[in-house]
């Protein structure tokens, strides 16, 4: 017997139209009911030592203190600075993509979720911003923690047009040049692109800093790669078409794309940066919930 | 079990139509083309690993594909293939029928009276007949049949390829088995011409087989291992594929008669004669008291038993008196066995009131030694009549009625007396020479000797040896003439005294019955004609004087000598065999008669033993005429009957070699011979027909290993698919 679906099911997001009403609805559906967000901002005044909890952030913890005494102490501050959380959307015309039993193409979830959150950095009166990119970056909406901000993402995203070919590694790399305030960086994205020029942009995210989030937004299809019968595929982003049968070619597909996810994960794992997958025909509430449980054992 | 349509080289189909199906093995590849044509269409992001998947995996995706194209395809083959019911029969395989090419199939059946060994009432050659009709009639449109009947010689029934199945059948069921062996290095040549003519006249048929059904008997097949055998094989296995229905069986027994014999050549109505008959055992096991019945003129005259020895022979014999003059015939016979060709044999005997022998004297006197040594006592009818004639009175007699013409001494002969005597001898009497004083060498040599085709003398006279003391050397006894004195020296054959002979040199065809001490030949025979020619190289007599001593000395005192009566009466009765000889005869023989002052306009009439007429021409011989029936097929009695004159019977019988039937190991054939049915119970041409194997089953079991394996290949290649 099928499942009934959630509030939160990306079918059931799928029948509200417009991205607005379905973030209000994720948002007093699910995430109003948080109490804290998972993001924290960053405070320069030292405040006491607390004792390491599994869990907590490694950053945080005063290494000369261990190096003395052999125990794990956490730094904690007097007063953390306000958050600024940069979202970094891909637009790109992979990013359309939505397989054939799928609601939302990875795009629309993409956005669902990038409004999720940029709610819940507004309501703890943090910062947020938006950054639309292709092949380029199409929209750069500075950040605020004005309550009309949400708005603004919101809008941003709706209007923002497919665009060509994903070029993720040269936008970071700009990107990383024109955020200048230290903040967090949430990229939603397909990451279909090449992983060395990826990885070393994210690498300049966190020279300057920054703590970098990576949404890996994934159609059930392109992860199971479950078609059926003769296809041709038809290539988006300028990519040839090309006749297979996918029970055939299925194997060595899944091989392919499991290495490209591991490249990634490890180039994520090497950067401390963290890697959130996301699958399209999972509700928002599953894909945010084990994200931000994570975050919020690490903020202690 | 429906009989085949379709045959593949050596497979036969019970339900051949089915085999259609195996067109659905084109299903595969038509839904693989149709769904070519059906390709969705879906926009894809992950263009990247999609190819990158199909550029490294290409060639295996493409070997995996094939399989399971060809594991698709295969079920769908063994399926049709199932349900078409396959079976391997060998037989089809010698026809050579099958898909693709018409085929000359030379039919050779085994002609030798071995094949007339029965079980269950069925002889083999019944079977071998049936076994033929059958390959015919699982033959393709257009194959063309040759037939053979290996005799000796073989006989040649169908010479060209007959395309009809129903003529072929016809001239198979029209075969009668000859009674006489098979020539096997015969029946190869003819097979290699009738092979090599139908290249040329039929070009169409390209391919070609020759089956032998023969019993593979060792009397015909010992001859394969010849070299003149091993050729042929090699050049025919070049021409055609050969075969070999195997039809004997190994132990098979047989009892024969294989000999019958009268005590002497020319029977009278004055004595008794003693009939004799050997049975031959070509078995494992003993037979005793097998009886053995004596008929003389259908009418039996004595029921012997004989105790024949495994592997071994019996002789009885009963004796008879043949009351009358004339034309008899004498027949013994075995209870019929499994082969009963050979548990009958026949002998023709002429009687005659006596034999009447004409001695000539070369001077007044001179035959009287041989008259009485002929005849004891000339005032009693006895079983010889000897007249006795001077030198000069040889041209005036009529020698027909005499059955052996004796010269004694006679000096020398005129052109016309040795005419008289040459066509006397080509008529089957007997002549024999004793010589003398009065001899002269040079006219014997230049009457007798020396005459083209006319010769009527075994020898040519040579010089007359010195006087000496010379005794006779009997040469192992080895020829009939003397065989009777082996173990009889005190007869005084090797004792009898000579001082004088004539040096003889005997011609090539000539056999020496006596010898001197020195090495000369004493007594030689020839068969000249239809006669026998015997000369003796001393006098018998005691007038011929070697009158260059003094007192003149004689040649020899043979004529006083016990040994003499016996040596005459034997010189007598081989001299006279003539007589009687080409009345008994084998089969494959030549049955041959004399016609006395027949014109050759006249016709002979010849009954066969199945009662059937034949009327034979005559050839003119002399004044008279003879007439022939060449190669004899059948066993039994025939009797010429000539416009005028009495009827004569000839005893036709088999070769008792063929009565053997052991058998020729069937490993030791030359791998020519491709297909062999090995000897069983059943032989019967439907059973042959029909038992292949089936696959049906294995098809089915194999069926079922692909129909569970495509699941699993199309698994393993897709991985976790669905």
């Amino acid at each position: 017997m099928e499942q009934s679906p959630t509030s939160l099911d990306p079918r059931t997001l799928a029948r509200l139209k417009g991205l607005a009403l379905r973030a209000r609805h994720i948002v007093e559906g699910y995430v109003a009911g948080l109490h804290k967000s998972p993001f924290h901002g960053f405070s320069i005044e030292f405040a006491e030592h607390r004792e390491y909890a599994p869990g907590d952030d490694l950053r945080y913890v005063d290494w000369k203190v261990f190096g003395r005494t052999d125990k794990i102490y956490l730094k904690q501050y007097e007063d953390e600075t306000n958050l600024i959380c940069y979202l970094a959307l891909d637009v790109s015309e992979s990013m359309q993509y939505k397989s054939k039993g799928a609601a939302l193409s990875k795009s629309e979830y993409a956005q669902c979720v990038a409004a999720a959150l940029g709610w819940l950095v507004l309501q703890q009166q943090d910062a947020v911003g938006l950054a639309t990119f292709d092949s380029q970056i199409r929209t750069l909406l500075r950040p605020s923690g004005s309550p009309s901000q949400l708005e603004q993402v919101l809008h941003v995203m709706e209007s923002a047009e497919a665009g060509k070919k994903t070029s993720a590694g040269p936008i970071f790399h700009e990107l990383a040049e024109r955020l200048t305030k230290r903040g967090v960086v949430v990229v939603l994205s397909d990451f279909f692109d090449d992983v060395k020029s990826l990885v070393a942009g994210l690498k300049h995210f966190r020279h300057r800093r920054h703590d970098v989030v990576l949404f890996h937004v994934l159609d059930p299809a392109e992860i199971d790669f479950n078609l059926s019968g003769p296809t041709q595929f038809k290539g988006l982003e300028g990519f040839p078409e090309v006749n297979a049968d996918p029970s055939v070619i299925r194997r060595a597909y899944l091989k392919e794309f499991a290495a490209f996810q591991q490249s990634l994960q490890q180039a994520c794992r090497s950067q401390q940066i963290d890697y959130v997958l996301m699958r399209t025909d999972q509700p928002v509430d599953v894909a945010l919930t084990s994200f931000l449980a994570t975050r919020r054992r690490r903020a202690g | 079990m429906l009989q085949l349509p379709v045959m593949l080289g050596f497979w036969q189909f019970g339900s051949a139509w089915m085999l259609l199906w195996g067109l659905a093995a084109a299903l595969p590849i038509l839904i693989h083309l149709w769904s070519r044509r059906k390709f969705r269409e879906e926009s894809w992001a992950a263009m990247e690993f999609l190819l990158a998947a199909m550029r490294k995996n290409a060639r295996r995706i493409q070997l995996e594909q094939w399989l399971l194209l060809a594991v698709r395809m295969a079920i769908l083959v063994l399926l049709a293939l199932a349900l078409a019911d396959p079976q391997l029969s060998l037989l089809s395989g010698w026809t050579g029928a099958g898909i693709g090419g018409q085929t000359h199939v030379v039919l050779v059946l085994d002609g030798s009276y071995s094949m007339d060994y029965r079980k269950d009432d069925k002889s083999r050659f019944d079977a071998a007949r049936g076994l033929a009709k059958e390959l015919v009639a699982q033959g393709q449109q257009g194959d063309g049949y040759t037939l053979l009947l290996m005799g000796q010689p073989p006989q040649v029934v169908i010479a060209q390829p007959a395309f009809d199945p129903e003529d072929v059948n016809e001239e198979i069921d029209n075969l009668k088995l000859p009674h006489g062996g098979a020539s096997l290095p015969a029946t190869l040549a003819e097979v290699e011409s009738i092979l090599r003519q139908a290249e040329q006249n039929q070009p169409r048929l390209t391919r070609k087989h020759v089956v032998f059904f023969t019993d593979l008997q060792q009397q015909t097949w010992n001859d394969v291992a010849t070299a003149d055998c091993r050729d042929r094989l090699a050049r025919l296995e070049k021409l055609a594929t050969l075969s070999l229905v195997d039809l004997g069986e190994p132990g098979a027994s047989n009892l024969a008669v294989a000999r019958l014999e009268v005590s002497q050549p020319l029977v009278t109505s004055r004595g008794e004669v003693t009939l004799s008959a050997e049975i031959a055992s070509h078995s494992r096991q003993d037979a005793p008291r097998q009886a053995v019945e004596f008929l003389v003129d259908g009418q039996r005259i004595a029921d012997e038993r004989a105790d024949v020895p495994a592997g071994g022979r019996a002789t009885v014999s009963t004796s008879h008196r043949f009351d009358t003059p004339g034309e008899h015939v004498v027949e013994v016979h075995l209870v019929d066995d499994a082969l009963p060709l050979d548990n009958h044999r026949w002998m023709s005997v002429p009687v005659r009131e006596a034999v009447r022998v004409l001695a000539v004297a070369g001077r007044p006197g001179e035959a009287r030694y041989v008259a009485l040594a002929l005849n004891p006592r000339p005032q009693d009818r006895g079983a010889i009549e000897v007249t006795e004639v001077a030198e000069s009175a040889l041209v005036e007699t009529d020698l027909a009625p005499f059955d052996c013409v004796i010269l004694c001494n006679v000096g020398r002969f005129s052109r016309e007396e040795a005419g008289v005597l040459h066509a006397y001898l080509a008529s089957g009497g007997g002549l024999v020479f004793f010589l003398g004083d009065q001899v002269q060498p040079q006219s014997y040599n230049q009457q007798l000797a020396d005459v083209e085709g006319k010769r009527v003398v075994p020898a040519r006279l040579g010089d007359l040896m010195a006087e000496s003391q010379y005794r006779l050397n009997p040469l192992d006894y080895q020829h009939p003439i003397v065989a009777a004195f082996r173990d009889h020296e005190a007869s005084g054959l090797l004792t009898t005294p000579i001082w004088r002979y004539v040096r003889l040199s005997p011609f090539p065809d000539a056999k020496a019955a006596l010898a001197f001490d020195g090495g000369d030949a004493a007594l030689v025979e020839e068969r000249i004609g239809r006669g026998h020619s015997l000369i003796f190289a001393t006098a018998y007599s005691p007038d011929s004087l070697d009158r260059t001593t003094n007192p003149p000395t004689p040649w020899t005192a043979i004529a006083s000598w016990p040994s003499f009566p016996p040596l005459v009466h034997e010189m007598v009765s081989h001299a006279i065999s003539g007589r009687t000889e080409g009345r008994n005869i084998q089969v494959g023989d030549d049955l041959t008669g004399l016609v006395r002052e027949a014109t050759t306009d006249a016709q002979v009439a010849l009954a066969r033993p199945d009662g059937s007429v034949e009327r034979l021409p005559l050839m003119p011989e002399g004044p008279d005429a003879r007439w022939t029936y060449s190669g004899v097929a059948t066993s039994g009695l025939f009797e010429a009957r000539p416009a005028s004159g009495t009827p004569q019977k000839f005893a036709v019988n088999v070769n008792p070699r063929e009565s053997d039937l052991a058998r020729f190991d069937p490993e030791l054939l030359p791998s020519q011979f491709s297909r062999e049915i090995e000897p069983g119970d059943e032989r019967s041409a439907p059973a042959l027909a029909s038992e292949g194997a089936s696959y049906f089953r294995l098809l089915l079991g194999l069926l079922l290993v692909l129909v569970i394996v495509e699941p699993c290949l199309a698994w393993y290649f897709g991985r976790g698919r669905g």
